[in-house]
Protein backbone atom coordinates (compact mmCIF):
# COMPACT_ATOMS: atom_id res chain seq x y z
CA UNK A 1 0.00 0.00 0.00
CA UNK A 2 1.43 3.67 -0.61
CA UNK A 3 2.04 5.63 2.22
CA UNK A 4 -1.25 6.93 3.59
CA UNK A 5 -0.23 10.37 4.13
CA UNK A 6 0.30 10.74 0.37
CA UNK A 7 -2.36 9.00 0.14
CA UNK A 8 -4.36 12.00 1.93
CA UNK A 9 -2.25 14.77 0.60
CA UNK A 10 -1.17 15.40 4.12
CA UNK A 11 2.29 16.01 5.63
CA UNK A 12 3.53 13.22 8.57
CA UNK A 13 3.21 16.33 10.93
CA UNK A 14 -0.53 17.13 10.31
CA UNK A 15 -2.96 17.60 13.22
CA UNK A 16 -5.80 15.43 13.68
CA UNK A 17 -7.84 17.67 12.90
CA UNK A 18 -6.21 18.22 9.17
CA UNK A 19 -6.06 14.93 8.83
CA UNK A 20 -9.73 14.38 9.04
CA UNK A 21 -10.36 17.06 7.23
CA UNK A 22 -8.36 15.91 4.25
CA UNK A 23 -10.15 12.36 4.65
CA UNK A 24 -13.36 14.83 4.49
CA UNK A 25 -12.69 16.41 1.57
CA UNK A 26 -11.45 14.04 -0.21
CA UNK A 27 -14.27 11.01 0.82
CA UNK A 28 -16.70 13.83 -0.66
CA UNK A 29 -14.77 13.87 -4.02
CA UNK A 30 -14.74 10.26 -4.48
CA UNK A 31 -18.00 9.60 -3.33
CA UNK A 32 -20.25 6.86 -5.12
CA UNK A 33 -22.81 9.69 -5.26
CA UNK A 34 -20.78 11.51 -7.56
CA UNK A 35 -20.54 8.49 -10.04
CA UNK A 36 -23.73 7.21 -10.03
CA UNK A 37 -23.91 5.94 -13.75
CA UNK A 38 -20.61 6.78 -14.26
CA UNK A 39 -18.60 4.33 -16.60
CA UNK A 40 -15.64 5.30 -14.16
CA UNK A 41 -17.26 4.08 -11.08
CA UNK A 42 -15.42 1.30 -10.56
CA UNK A 43 -11.89 3.34 -10.25
CA UNK A 44 -13.98 5.79 -8.06
CA UNK A 45 -14.26 3.10 -5.96
CA UNK A 46 -11.10 2.10 -5.84
CA UNK A 47 -9.86 5.58 -4.68
CA UNK A 48 -12.46 5.81 -2.19
CA UNK A 49 -10.95 2.18 -0.79
CA UNK A 50 -7.39 3.67 -0.89
CA UNK A 51 -8.85 6.66 1.04
CA UNK A 52 -10.44 4.89 3.77
CA UNK A 53 -7.75 2.24 3.79
CA UNK A 54 -5.15 5.35 4.57
CA UNK A 55 -7.26 6.97 6.81
CA UNK A 56 -7.60 4.00 8.83
CA UNK A 57 -3.64 2.97 8.92
CA UNK A 58 -2.98 6.52 9.76
CA UNK A 59 -5.75 6.25 13.08
CA UNK A 60 -4.55 3.08 14.00
CA UNK A 61 -0.63 4.42 13.85
CA UNK A 62 -1.65 7.84 15.77
CA UNK A 63 -3.60 5.26 18.19
CA UNK A 64 -0.41 3.71 19.26
CA UNK A 65 -0.95 0.87 17.11
CA UNK A 66 -4.30 -0.29 19.18
CA UNK A 67 -6.52 -1.86 16.37
CA UNK A 68 -9.18 -0.12 16.21
CA UNK A 69 -11.59 -0.67 12.99
CA UNK A 70 -13.23 2.38 11.29
CA UNK A 71 -17.31 2.33 11.78
CA UNK A 72 -18.82 1.10 9.30
CA UNK A 73 -21.16 4.31 8.97
CA UNK A 74 -18.34 6.05 7.57
CA UNK A 75 -17.57 3.57 4.24
CA UNK A 76 -19.99 5.19 1.54
CA UNK A 77 -22.00 2.49 0.01
CA UNK A 78 -23.93 3.20 -3.11
CA UNK A 79 -27.68 3.15 -2.02
CA UNK A 80 -30.09 0.92 -4.07
CA UNK A 81 -33.17 2.27 -5.10
CA UNK A 82 -34.20 -0.01 -7.77
CA UNK A 83 -37.86 -0.78 -8.32
CA UNK A 84 -39.68 -4.13 -7.40
CA UNK A 85 -39.72 -4.48 -11.20
CA UNK A 86 -40.73 -8.09 -12.62
CA UNK A 87 -40.03 -7.15 -15.81
CA UNK A 88 -36.92 -10.14 -16.88
CA UNK A 89 -35.71 -7.89 -19.64
CA UNK A 90 -35.53 -5.02 -17.82
CA UNK A 91 -33.20 -6.37 -15.47
CA UNK A 92 -31.24 -8.03 -18.05
CA UNK A 93 -31.02 -4.78 -19.81
CA UNK A 94 -29.81 -3.39 -16.09
CA UNK A 95 -27.00 -6.22 -15.89
CA UNK A 96 -25.73 -5.10 -19.15
CA UNK A 97 -25.61 -1.53 -18.59
CA UNK A 98 -23.77 -1.95 -15.30
CA UNK A 99 -20.96 -4.76 -16.88
CA UNK A 100 -21.03 -1.56 -19.37
CA UNK A 101 -22.05 -3.61 -22.37
CA UNK A 102 -24.16 -0.51 -23.89
CA UNK A 103 -25.21 -1.85 -26.96
CA UNK A 104 -26.78 -4.93 -26.15
CA UNK A 105 -28.76 -2.70 -23.44
CA UNK A 106 -29.36 -0.95 -26.53
CA UNK A 107 -30.51 -3.54 -28.69
CA UNK A 108 -32.52 -5.29 -25.90
CA UNK A 109 -34.63 -2.02 -25.13
CA UNK A 110 -35.25 -1.96 -28.61
CA UNK A 111 -37.51 -5.06 -28.87
CA UNK A 112 -39.88 -3.63 -26.36
CA UNK A 113 -42.85 -2.36 -28.33
CA UNK A 114 -44.80 -0.23 -25.74
CA UNK A 115 -42.26 1.88 -24.00
CA UNK A 116 -43.29 2.57 -20.19
CA UNK A 117 -41.20 4.74 -17.14
CA UNK A 118 -38.65 2.23 -17.36
CA UNK A 119 -37.79 2.18 -20.34
CA UNK A 120 -37.38 5.37 -20.56
CA UNK A 121 -35.15 5.88 -17.94
CA UNK A 122 -33.17 2.62 -19.04
CA UNK A 123 -32.75 4.38 -22.48
CA UNK A 124 -31.70 7.61 -20.42
CA UNK A 125 -28.71 6.12 -18.37
CA UNK A 126 -27.57 3.89 -21.80
CA UNK A 127 -27.29 7.33 -23.33
CA UNK A 128 -25.94 9.14 -20.06
CA UNK A 129 -23.15 6.25 -20.08
CA UNK A 130 -22.31 7.08 -23.60
CA UNK A 131 -21.81 10.92 -22.87
CA UNK A 132 -25.18 11.86 -25.03
CA UNK A 133 -26.29 13.91 -22.60
CA UNK A 134 -29.52 15.66 -24.75
CA UNK A 135 -31.13 12.25 -25.31
CA UNK A 136 -30.15 11.48 -21.61
CA UNK A 137 -32.13 14.44 -20.28
CA UNK A 138 -35.27 13.55 -22.92
CA UNK A 139 -35.73 10.15 -21.51
CA UNK A 140 -35.29 10.89 -17.69
CA UNK A 141 -37.63 13.64 -18.42
CA UNK A 142 -40.22 11.49 -20.23
CA UNK A 143 -39.67 8.79 -17.04
CA UNK A 144 -40.45 11.29 -14.32
CA UNK A 145 -43.73 12.86 -16.20
CA UNK A 146 -45.15 9.25 -16.42
CA UNK A 147 -44.52 7.78 -12.95
CA UNK A 148 -43.77 11.38 -10.94
CA UNK A 149 -43.32 9.42 -7.47
CA UNK A 150 -40.57 7.10 -8.62
CA UNK A 151 -36.83 8.31 -6.78
CA UNK A 152 -35.08 6.60 -9.04
CA UNK A 153 -36.07 8.82 -12.19
CA UNK A 154 -36.31 11.94 -10.01
CA UNK A 155 -32.80 11.53 -8.67
CA UNK A 156 -31.58 10.64 -12.45
CA UNK A 157 -33.06 13.95 -13.92
CA UNK A 158 -32.00 15.83 -10.70
CA UNK A 159 -28.19 14.68 -11.77
CA UNK A 160 -29.22 16.45 -15.10
CA UNK A 161 -30.30 19.89 -14.13
CA UNK A 162 -28.08 20.69 -11.16
CA UNK A 163 -25.01 21.71 -13.49
CA UNK A 164 -21.96 23.02 -11.09
CA UNK A 165 -20.15 20.03 -9.41
CA UNK A 166 -21.21 18.52 -6.33
CA UNK A 167 -17.96 18.63 -4.55
CA UNK A 168 -16.29 21.83 -6.64
CA UNK A 169 -17.46 25.13 -6.70
CA UNK A 170 -17.32 26.45 -10.59
CA UNK A 171 -16.42 29.76 -11.55
CA UNK A 172 -19.93 31.25 -12.62
CA UNK A 173 -18.48 34.95 -12.00
CA UNK A 174 -18.29 37.85 -14.52
CA UNK A 175 -15.52 36.34 -17.01
CA UNK A 176 -12.39 38.26 -17.39
CA UNK A 177 -10.18 39.93 -19.92
CA UNK A 178 -8.09 37.07 -21.16
CA UNK A 179 -5.06 38.75 -22.77
CA UNK A 180 -4.14 37.05 -26.09
CA UNK A 181 -0.57 35.23 -25.21
CA UNK A 182 1.15 36.22 -28.32
CA UNK A 183 0.14 39.66 -28.39
CA UNK A 184 0.38 41.45 -24.81
CA UNK A 185 2.33 38.75 -23.50
CA UNK A 186 5.22 39.00 -26.21
CA UNK A 187 5.18 42.90 -25.84
CA UNK A 188 4.80 43.88 -22.02
CA UNK A 189 6.00 40.20 -20.63
CA UNK A 190 9.20 40.70 -23.11
CA UNK A 191 9.55 44.08 -22.85
CA UNK A 192 9.66 44.54 -18.93
CA UNK A 193 12.20 41.51 -18.92
CA UNK A 194 14.50 43.26 -21.69
CA UNK A 195 14.63 46.57 -19.46
CA UNK A 196 16.00 44.99 -16.91
CA UNK A 197 13.30 42.22 -15.43
CA UNK A 198 13.73 39.61 -13.11
CA UNK A 199 15.46 36.46 -13.83
CA UNK A 200 13.52 36.07 -17.01
CA UNK A 201 15.40 38.65 -19.21
CA UNK A 202 17.32 37.74 -22.24
CA UNK B 1 -9.79 24.34 -33.02
CA UNK B 2 -11.64 27.22 -31.69
CA UNK B 3 -9.94 28.48 -28.72
CA UNK B 4 -12.49 28.15 -26.15
CA UNK B 5 -10.32 25.36 -23.82
CA UNK B 6 -8.44 28.14 -21.83
CA UNK B 7 -7.32 28.84 -18.44
CA UNK B 8 -8.62 31.53 -16.42
CA UNK B 9 -5.90 33.54 -15.77
CA UNK B 10 -7.13 34.79 -12.42
CA UNK B 11 -7.82 32.25 -10.89
CA UNK B 12 -4.23 30.64 -11.86
CA UNK B 13 -1.12 30.63 -9.35
CA UNK B 14 2.10 32.68 -11.37
CA UNK B 15 4.41 29.54 -11.71
CA UNK B 16 1.14 27.97 -13.21
CA UNK B 17 0.74 30.80 -15.96
CA UNK B 18 4.21 30.82 -16.42
CA UNK B 19 4.29 27.04 -16.86
CA UNK B 20 1.13 27.16 -19.41
CA UNK B 21 2.88 30.05 -21.17
CA UNK B 22 6.32 28.22 -21.51
CA UNK B 23 3.83 25.18 -22.94
CA UNK B 24 2.53 27.30 -25.27
CA UNK B 25 5.71 28.44 -26.98
CA UNK B 26 7.20 25.11 -26.39
CA UNK B 27 4.51 23.93 -28.87
CA UNK B 28 4.62 27.19 -31.09
CA UNK B 29 8.34 26.34 -31.76
CA UNK B 30 7.72 22.43 -31.83
CA UNK B 31 5.21 23.24 -35.11
CA UNK B 32 7.80 24.94 -36.47
CA UNK B 33 10.56 22.82 -36.22
CA UNK B 34 8.44 19.50 -37.56
CA UNK B 35 6.50 21.02 -40.29
CA UNK B 36 7.87 24.63 -40.91
CA UNK B 37 7.64 28.09 -40.03
CA UNK B 38 3.82 28.51 -41.27
CA UNK B 39 2.22 25.50 -38.94
CA UNK B 40 3.25 28.23 -36.25
CA UNK B 41 -0.22 29.66 -37.36
CA UNK B 42 -2.08 26.77 -36.76
CA UNK B 43 -0.90 26.95 -32.93
CA UNK B 44 -3.95 27.47 -30.63
CA UNK B 45 -5.19 27.38 -26.90
CA UNK B 46 -7.04 24.09 -27.13
CA UNK B 47 -3.92 22.26 -28.58
CA UNK B 48 -1.71 23.67 -25.79
CA UNK B 49 -4.46 22.38 -23.58
CA UNK B 50 -3.93 19.45 -25.16
CA UNK B 51 -0.55 19.36 -24.54
CA UNK B 52 -0.56 20.38 -20.94
CA UNK B 53 -3.28 17.30 -20.28
CA UNK B 54 -1.13 14.68 -21.56
CA UNK B 55 1.88 15.71 -19.96
CA UNK B 56 0.02 16.15 -16.38
CA UNK B 57 1.81 13.09 -14.80
CA UNK B 58 5.35 14.54 -15.55
CA UNK B 59 7.28 16.32 -12.86
CA UNK B 60 7.61 20.32 -13.17
CA UNK B 61 10.97 20.94 -15.57
CA UNK B 62 12.92 23.83 -16.23
CA UNK B 63 12.24 25.60 -19.89
CA UNK B 64 14.49 26.25 -22.36
CA UNK B 65 14.92 30.04 -24.13
CA UNK B 66 14.26 29.90 -26.89
CA UNK B 67 13.39 32.67 -30.15
CA UNK B 68 10.16 34.05 -30.68
CA UNK B 69 9.96 35.60 -34.34
CA UNK B 70 6.73 37.80 -32.54
CA UNK B 71 9.67 39.47 -30.15
CA UNK B 72 12.61 39.55 -32.12
CA UNK B 73 14.29 41.55 -29.27
CA UNK B 74 14.62 38.46 -26.65
CA UNK B 75 14.38 34.85 -25.57
CA UNK B 76 11.26 33.73 -23.77
CA UNK B 77 11.23 30.67 -21.83
CA UNK B 78 9.69 27.37 -23.35
CA UNK B 79 8.97 24.30 -22.98
CA UNK B 80 11.70 21.15 -24.29
CA UNK B 81 10.27 19.30 -27.15
CA UNK B 82 9.29 16.06 -26.25
CA UNK B 83 7.31 12.85 -28.05
CA UNK B 84 3.69 14.10 -26.45
CA UNK B 85 4.69 17.85 -27.97
CA UNK B 86 5.61 16.13 -31.43
CA UNK B 87 2.51 14.28 -31.14
CA UNK B 88 0.38 17.23 -30.48
CA UNK B 89 2.01 19.00 -33.02
CA UNK B 90 1.19 16.84 -35.27
CA UNK B 91 -2.01 16.47 -34.29
CA UNK B 92 -2.53 20.08 -34.83
CA UNK B 93 -1.43 19.61 -38.49
CA UNK B 94 -3.32 16.59 -39.21
CA UNK B 95 -6.78 18.23 -37.88
CA UNK B 96 -6.18 21.75 -39.55
CA UNK B 97 -4.91 19.84 -42.76
CA UNK B 98 -8.30 17.70 -42.40
CA UNK B 99 -10.64 20.45 -41.67
CA UNK B 100 -9.32 22.86 -45.10
CA UNK B 101 -9.75 19.58 -47.38
CA UNK B 102 -13.41 19.85 -46.15
CA UNK B 103 -13.94 23.80 -46.01
CA UNK B 104 -12.65 23.00 -50.10
CA UNK B 105 -16.36 21.66 -50.61
CA UNK B 106 -18.16 24.01 -50.21
CA UNK B 107 -18.60 28.01 -49.09
CA UNK B 108 -17.81 30.85 -51.34
CA UNK B 109 -15.29 30.66 -54.65
CA UNK B 110 -12.74 32.86 -52.58
CA UNK B 111 -13.59 30.72 -49.35
CA UNK B 112 -12.80 28.08 -51.58
CA UNK B 113 -9.44 28.92 -53.22
CA UNK B 114 -8.65 30.15 -49.84
CA UNK B 115 -9.03 26.99 -48.34
CA UNK B 116 -7.18 25.19 -51.28
CA UNK B 117 -4.20 27.25 -51.22
CA UNK B 118 -4.21 26.53 -47.40
CA UNK B 119 -4.64 22.50 -47.62
CA UNK B 120 -1.91 22.44 -50.41
CA UNK B 121 0.59 24.81 -48.08
CA UNK B 122 0.27 21.81 -45.41
CA UNK B 123 0.23 19.08 -47.80
CA UNK B 124 3.65 17.70 -47.02
CA UNK B 125 3.20 18.47 -43.31
CA UNK B 126 -0.01 16.61 -43.03
CA UNK B 127 1.80 13.40 -45.02
CA UNK B 128 4.75 13.73 -42.63
CA UNK B 129 2.45 13.53 -39.45
CA UNK B 130 -0.04 10.94 -41.11
CA UNK B 131 2.83 8.47 -41.72
CA UNK B 132 3.69 8.83 -37.57
CA UNK B 133 0.40 8.30 -36.19
CA UNK B 134 -1.61 6.00 -38.96
CA UNK B 135 -3.93 5.65 -36.75
CA UNK B 136 -4.82 8.51 -35.16
CA UNK B 137 -4.70 9.77 -38.96
CA UNK B 138 -7.38 7.18 -39.80
CA UNK B 139 -9.56 7.92 -36.71
CA UNK B 140 -9.76 11.50 -37.64
CA UNK B 141 -10.79 11.48 -40.88
CA UNK B 142 -13.38 8.67 -40.60
CA UNK B 143 -14.76 11.07 -37.64
CA UNK B 144 -14.70 14.11 -39.89
CA UNK B 145 -16.18 12.63 -42.56
CA UNK B 146 -18.84 11.14 -40.10
CA UNK B 147 -19.78 14.42 -39.35
CA UNK B 148 -19.78 15.86 -42.92
CA UNK B 149 -22.55 13.23 -43.51
CA UNK B 150 -24.65 14.54 -40.74
CA UNK B 151 -24.26 17.83 -41.60
CA UNK B 152 -25.61 17.10 -44.77
CA UNK B 153 -28.41 15.57 -43.50
CA UNK B 154 -29.20 18.37 -41.48
CA UNK B 155 -29.63 16.17 -38.37
CA UNK B 156 -31.30 17.56 -35.23
CA UNK B 157 -29.35 15.21 -32.76
CA UNK B 158 -26.99 17.71 -31.10
CA UNK B 159 -25.56 14.50 -29.07
CA UNK B 160 -25.09 12.18 -32.49
CA UNK B 161 -23.08 15.46 -34.21
CA UNK B 162 -21.30 16.34 -31.28
CA UNK B 163 -19.85 12.53 -30.50
CA UNK B 164 -18.39 12.46 -34.10
CA UNK B 165 -16.20 15.70 -32.90
CA UNK B 166 -15.94 14.26 -29.24
CA UNK B 167 -14.47 10.66 -30.53
CA UNK B 168 -11.75 12.44 -31.96
CA UNK B 169 -10.58 13.95 -28.76
CA UNK B 170 -11.34 11.18 -27.05
CA UNK B 171 -8.86 8.95 -29.28
CA UNK B 172 -5.90 11.48 -28.25
CA UNK B 173 -5.66 9.41 -25.00
CA UNK B 174 -5.02 6.63 -26.57
CA UNK B 175 -1.64 8.08 -25.34
CA UNK B 176 -1.33 6.46 -22.01
CA UNK B 177 -1.30 2.98 -22.46
CA UNK B 178 -2.42 2.40 -18.46
CA UNK B 179 -6.20 1.60 -18.26
CA UNK B 180 -6.09 3.45 -14.44
CA UNK B 181 -5.15 6.45 -16.45
CA UNK B 182 -6.41 6.44 -19.90
CA UNK B 183 -10.09 5.34 -19.59
CA UNK B 184 -10.96 8.60 -16.81
CA UNK B 185 -8.71 10.40 -19.81
CA UNK B 186 -10.73 9.47 -22.55
CA UNK B 187 -13.79 10.80 -20.50
CA UNK B 188 -12.49 13.86 -19.66
CA UNK B 189 -11.39 14.48 -23.71
CA UNK B 190 -14.93 13.16 -24.89
CA UNK B 191 -16.66 15.61 -22.59
CA UNK B 192 -14.71 18.41 -23.58
CA UNK B 193 -14.47 17.41 -26.92
CA UNK B 194 -18.54 17.39 -26.51
CA UNK B 195 -18.47 21.06 -25.00
CA UNK B 196 -16.26 22.14 -27.85
CA UNK B 197 -18.44 21.82 -30.10
CA UNK B 198 -22.06 22.52 -28.84
CA UNK B 199 -19.70 26.10 -27.34
CA UNK B 200 -19.38 26.58 -30.75
CA UNK B 201 -22.32 26.01 -32.19
CA UNK B 202 -23.76 28.51 -29.98
CA UNK B 203 -21.16 30.79 -30.38
CA UNK B 204 -21.90 30.67 -34.53
CA UNK B 205 -25.62 30.50 -33.96
CA UNK B 206 -26.51 33.89 -35.09
CA UNK B 207 -23.84 34.00 -37.79
CA UNK B 208 -25.13 30.52 -39.42
CA UNK B 209 -28.66 31.61 -39.16
CA UNK B 210 -28.01 34.51 -41.06
CA UNK B 211 -26.11 32.76 -43.72
CA UNK B 212 -28.50 29.48 -43.74
CA UNK B 213 -25.52 27.01 -42.72
CA UNK B 214 -25.57 23.78 -40.81
CA UNK B 215 -25.75 23.98 -37.53
CA UNK B 216 -27.27 21.17 -34.95
CA UNK B 217 -28.96 24.27 -32.25
CA UNK B 218 -31.08 25.10 -35.37
CA UNK B 219 -32.73 21.85 -36.29
CA UNK B 220 -32.44 20.82 -32.25
CA UNK B 221 -34.29 23.66 -30.84
CA UNK B 222 -36.60 26.34 -31.35
CA UNK B 223 -34.21 29.55 -32.98
CA UNK B 224 -35.58 32.80 -33.48
CA UNK B 225 -33.49 35.48 -34.95
CA UNK B 226 -30.12 33.94 -34.41
CA UNK B 227 -31.30 33.50 -30.68
CA UNK B 228 -32.42 30.18 -28.64
CA UNK B 229 -35.54 30.86 -26.51
CA UNK B 230 -34.65 31.48 -22.52
CA UNK B 231 -36.16 28.04 -21.60
CA UNK B 232 -33.98 26.55 -24.56
CA UNK B 233 -30.56 28.28 -23.71
CA UNK B 234 -31.16 26.88 -19.73
CA UNK B 235 -31.57 23.32 -20.92
CA UNK B 236 -28.65 23.60 -22.95
CA UNK B 237 -26.47 25.66 -20.64
CA UNK B 238 -27.56 22.83 -17.86
CA UNK B 239 -26.64 19.83 -20.36
CA UNK B 240 -23.09 21.57 -21.38
CA UNK B 241 -22.62 21.78 -17.59
CA UNK B 242 -23.29 18.51 -16.94
CA UNK B 243 -20.43 17.58 -19.45
CA UNK B 244 -18.03 20.23 -18.13
CA UNK B 245 -18.57 18.19 -14.18
CA UNK B 246 -18.27 14.87 -16.12
CA UNK B 247 -14.77 15.96 -17.26
CA UNK B 248 -13.86 17.00 -13.64
CA UNK B 249 -15.20 13.81 -12.40
CA UNK B 250 -12.94 12.09 -14.78
CA UNK B 251 -9.89 14.48 -13.92
CA UNK B 252 -9.81 13.79 -10.35
CA UNK B 253 -9.29 10.16 -10.98
CA UNK B 254 -6.28 10.84 -13.04
CA UNK B 255 -2.69 10.75 -11.19
CA UNK B 256 -1.11 14.33 -11.72
CA UNK B 257 1.46 16.30 -10.40
CA UNK B 258 1.99 19.99 -10.36
CA UNK B 259 1.54 20.55 -13.89
CA UNK B 260 -1.98 19.41 -13.52
CA UNK B 261 -2.76 22.54 -11.93
CA UNK B 262 -3.51 24.51 -15.34
CA UNK B 263 -5.97 21.13 -16.55
CA UNK B 264 -7.31 21.58 -13.64
CA UNK B 265 -8.53 25.44 -13.71
CA UNK B 266 -9.50 25.03 -17.55
CA UNK B 267 -11.96 22.63 -16.19
CA UNK B 268 -13.07 23.72 -13.26
CA UNK B 269 -12.86 28.07 -13.97
CA UNK B 270 -11.85 28.01 -17.88
CA UNK B 271 -14.60 26.19 -19.53
CA UNK B 272 -17.47 27.53 -16.74
CA UNK B 273 -16.52 30.96 -17.79
CA UNK B 274 -15.90 30.64 -21.59
CA UNK B 275 -19.64 28.71 -22.04
CA UNK B 276 -21.07 31.89 -19.60
CA UNK B 277 -19.30 34.56 -21.58
CA UNK B 278 -20.25 32.57 -25.17
CA UNK B 279 -24.04 32.76 -23.89
CA UNK B 280 -24.04 36.09 -22.87
CA UNK B 281 -22.75 36.78 -26.08
CA UNK B 282 -19.63 38.63 -24.38
CA UNK B 283 -16.96 36.55 -26.59
CA UNK B 284 -14.99 38.52 -28.56
CA UNK B 285 -15.46 36.41 -31.91
CA UNK B 286 -11.99 38.66 -33.77
CA UNK B 287 -9.79 37.72 -30.87
CA UNK B 288 -11.84 35.02 -29.16
CA UNK B 289 -11.34 36.92 -25.85
CA UNK B 290 -13.97 36.80 -22.92
CA UNK B 291 -14.95 40.10 -22.42
CA UNK B 292 -16.25 41.84 -19.60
Amino acid sequence: MNDPYEVLGVSRSASDEDIKRAYRDLARKYHPDNYVDNPLADLAQEKMKDINEAYDAITRERAGGASYQRQSSRSYQKASYYSASNHDLYVRVRQAINSGDLETADNMLRTVREPDAEWYYLCGTVAYRRGWLDDARRNFQSACSMEPGNPEYQQALRSMQGGGSPYRQSYYGSGSDCDDLCTSMLCAHCLCNCLGGGGHGC
Amino acid sequence: MFGYVRPLQEELKVRDLRRWQEDYCGLCRCLSKRHGFFARFLLSYDMTFLYSFLTMDRQPEKPEKCWCPAGVLCRKPCRRQDMAMEFVADMTVLLAYWKLRDEQKDGSFFHRLGARMAAWLFRPACGRAAAAWEKQDYRIRIQLAKLDRLEKARSDSIDETADAFARILQGFAAWWRDPAQRRPAEQALYQIGRYVYLVDALDDLRKDCRRGSYNPLRFRFHVQDGMLRPEDMTYLLQIMNVSIDLAGSAFELMKRTQRGAVTENIIYYGLPAVLKAVAEGRFNHRKKQVRT
